[in-house]
């Protein structure tokens, strides 16, 4: 029997396959039952595999530490689709709740005015804003440090001087720089949110802690910022109202374009890189195939020698 | 099928003229790319970017400046 392995049907295959299964050694060629035995243990090896990945998964999820807070409520936010960017107006009315809300106790040390620029306000716009701040500025001739409107090289100011300080102006509790706060917090967009909004009146039966306010979304729920957004608190300069759900997206979005400045032109090269290397792949695969067509329709025939008459 | 034939002698015979092709392939290739990137980016995101929210803050500030110009 010749041992060429492509007009077989499916049938034929099966048969093989139960042959071999019925005798362990081989009753076809040596080649077809190692090809059978290969198949076999890359299929078992794939259910192990995934298996073992399931288990653990599985396991995993146990760990996670969401035990003493509330679940969080996904939020539509305007940026979630992979090629979705930021809202610009969001982001430019979520600078001005922090600067007339956040700003007080919370720093940004690592946003400058000049990243405005281009993003939420013009030049003119930012340069305006900037000087309206005051910038501790380095030591003068006589040793002393003092303060003078900020320009657009200037980075936020900070509303405390240091950590002490900001920890004795809030009751021994240090309001965390939000910079990069939604990277620095699971799910930060949503969680941020929630909150925000999520002050309430602790449930009947839970013990009060003196000093702090209930959160049910902060772990542990006890949380020591109080309730900072409420229904027309400050009023944007484009007329939108300034409801306290409004507020609390719009100073979400600007927290979130602080932490990835980067994102929209993240998102645009997301789709400049599906452009460029779907077709690219698909060339290559066809190319692939080109190449090696010689090979994979080759056909090897082995002829038994004549025995020879000594 | 002479098509073909007058692209093979004029692109892929030589490999000069395929470096050629190459080059000014991928320059037109990159072209198209960024240019339907930001197409598709700036029609999917319609009144989010910078350059559509910047317009209706710009005659605000116009009023400004008359309004400042005059004090």
């Amino acid at each position: 029997m010749t041992s060429t392995l492509i007009h077989r049907t499916a049938r034929q295959h099966q048969q093989i396959f139960f042959s071999i299964l019925r005798n362990s050694s081989s009753s076809a060629s040596s080649q077809t039952a190692s090809r059978w035995k290969r198949l076999a243990y890359q299929i078992s090896g794939g259910l192990l595999t995934a298996g073992a990945v399931g288990y653990a998964w599985a396991y995993s999820q146990a760990v996670h530490a969401s035990g003493n807070k509330a679940h969080l409520v996904p939020l539509p936010w305007s940026f979630n689709g992979p090629f979705d960017s930021l809202d610009h107006a969001s982001v430019r009315r979520g600078f001005e709740v922090y600067k007339q809300v956040c700003a007080a106790c919370h720093s940004m040390k690592f946003l400058a005015y000049r990243h405005l620029v281009g993003v939420t306000h013009t030049e003119a716009e930012v340069k305006a804003i900037a000087a309206q701040d005051q910038i501790t500025d380095g030591p003068d001739d006589q040793g002393n440090m003092f303060q003078r409107p900020g320009k657009l090289t200037d980075y936020m100011p900070s509303p405390y001087p240091n950590d002490k300080a900001a920890k004795a102006g809030n009751g021994g509790a240090l309001p965390p720089d939000l910079s990069l706060i939604t990277l620095g917090r699971e799910d930060g967009c949503n969680y941020i949110f929630n909150l925000l909004t999520g002050y309430q009146d602790q449930p009947a039966g839970v013990k009060g802690e003196p000093g702090l306010h209930y959160n049910p979304y902060f772990s542990g729920g006890w949380i020591a910022m109080a309730k900072q957004l409420y229904d027309d608190q400050i009023e944007y300069s484009d007329g939108t109202k300034a409801t306290e759900s409004q507020l609390a997206k719009d100073v979400t979005e600007f927290l979130k374009w602080s932490a990835e400045r980067d994102h929209d032109d993240r998102k645009k090269l997301a789709i400049k890189a599906v452009l460029i290397f779907v077709p690219l792949v698909v060339l290559s695969y066809h190319w692939k195939r080109v190449k090696w067509a010689s090979l994979k329709s080759r056909k090897i025939a082995f002829y038994r020698p004549k025995p020879k008459n000594d | 099928m002479s098509l073909t034939k007058t692209v093979y002698n004029l692109f892929f015979r030589r490999s000069a003229n395929i470096a050629l092709a190459t080059v000014i392939g991928v320059f037109a290739y990159e072209r198209i790319i960024n240019k339907s990137a930001e197409y598709i980016y700036e029609r999917r995101n319609q009144g989010k970017l910078w350059k559509h929210v910047q317009p209706q803050f710009k005659l605000k500030t116009d009023e400004d400046e008359e309004e400042n110009s005059g004090s």
